[in-house]
């Protein structure tokens, strides 16, 4: 297992406990779907896996402080977590092991 | 000469078209836009097309002024189980829209399946290119309907009956693995798959041939996934299937002249070692 996919999970969730916009919730439950479906893969675990598990990390953290700030800067934060999340799935599945 | 490689952006695409462009072909790769182009994009010689294949107009002009055809693109399992429509419209109507786009005396070298033998594990290996084909999936439905369409075109042509490819890189485990545990399962290496798609194009008969790995790649399907991830360095917990699949030991002794088995498993896992060494795995 990832272990700051498991940190970005928890940090989600803590994130989602304040938040009230649909729009915001809906990106929130996809980010951790994602994070779900990932967090066992192997390349998570290696030399170029492991930056960008840690960068959902550090910026879900940096989402969960500025919580008190403008709606728009944790917006645009959770937009950037969305399209991490969207780049670990993608090179997960571009690693797929296909049987034809 | 001008060949085209149709699927040219994906892995196997993208090694057809380095041999071909190294050997002198002039190479037209065709691939969806949307796909990663930059491995074509890196090597020197390779014309990139960005179209469809099911769309008639983009398939007649990426045929226009070409010798060869290497006919790659297909939609793959586990996609073609979910989207039997999409996968008759790309696999089937691709190759029958390629077909009536060549001109006359073009070769059209096929990538068919030995997932087309269906499931053979109460039979005695190896499996022969006279073997019955059976619609075990989707996509072994499609690839016998597209050799029917290949063979029956009056085009020269060369089908390759190709076994599951093998990629020495880092790939994830599957929820559940597509074979059993004790069944019977003979790989190829990526390059030499394409070895053999390039070897076909001075191919002067029409030929169906099995394209697999060789004897040192016929091992059970357990075997296979531990020396794999072995060589990586990574522990792994595979969750098999209860029910054989439709993967096999095939007889590759016609296809054998061909050249193409340069890379026994000994040297498969030598190159796994090294990636897993530098992903940091080991």
């Amino acid at each position: 297992m990832s272990q700051p996919l498991i940190e970005a999970k928890e940090t989600v969730e803590k994130i989602a406990k304040h938040i009230e916009q649909d729009a915001l919730m809906a990106q929130l439950k996809n980010i951790n779907r994602l994070v779900e479906q990932n967090q066992n893969k192997i390349w998570l675990r290696t030399k170029s896996g492991k930056p960008i598990a840690e960068k959902l990390q550090t910026t879900a953290a940096e989402t969960l402080e500025k919580l008190g700030s403008g709606s728009e800067e944790i917006a645009s934060l959770i937009t950037e977590l969305e399209d991490i999340a969207r780049e670990i799935d993608e090179e997960s599945a571009r690693r797929s092991m296909i049987v034809t | 000469m001008k060949v085209l490689i149709t699927g040219g952006a994906g892995r196997l695409g993208c090694e057809v078209a380095k041999i071909c462009a190294h050997e002198g072909f002039s190479v037209r790769a065709f691939d969806l836009p949307q796909v990663n182009w930059a491995p074509l994009e890196a090597i020197d010689g390779v014309e990139l097309f960005k179209g469809d294949i099911t769309d008639e107009k983009n398939v007649q002009k990426a045929c226009m002024g070409v010798d060869t055809v290497i006919h790659l693109a297909a939609l793959l399992p586990p996609k073609t189980e979910t989207n039997p429509d999409l996968t008759n419209r790309i696999n089937v109507e691709g190759t029958r829209s390629l077909i009536q786009s060549m001109k006359h005396n073009t070769r059209i070298v096929f990538t068919s399946s030995i997932a087309t033998y269906g499931v053979t594990a109460a039979e005695t290996p190896p499996i022969k290119e006279t073997h019955k084909q059976t619609a075990y999936s989707n996509y072994a439905d499609s690839k016998i309907k597209s050799e029917k369409i290949v063979k029956a075109s009056g085009l020269p042509y060369t089908v390759l009956r190709i076994a599951p490819i093998s990629v020495a890189d880092l790939l994830e485990l599957p929820e559940t693995v597509a074979y059993r545990s004790d069944q019977r399962i003979e790989c190829i290496y990526v390059e030499d798959a394409a070895y053999a798609l390039y070897a076909c194009m001075r191919e002067r008969e029409n030929q169906v041939y099995n394209i697999g790995g060789g004897e040192t790649w016929q091992m059970t399907g357990g075997e296979y996934i531990k020396r794999f991830y072995d060589a990586l360095g990574v522990e792994v917990e595979p969750n098999y299937p209860k029910e054989y699949t439709a993967v096999d030991w095939y007889d590759t002794s016609r296809s054998r002249r061909l050249g193409y088995q340069r890379t026994n498993f000994n040297l498969f896992e030598r190159k796994l070692i090294a990636i897993g060494e530098e992903m940091g795995l080991r």
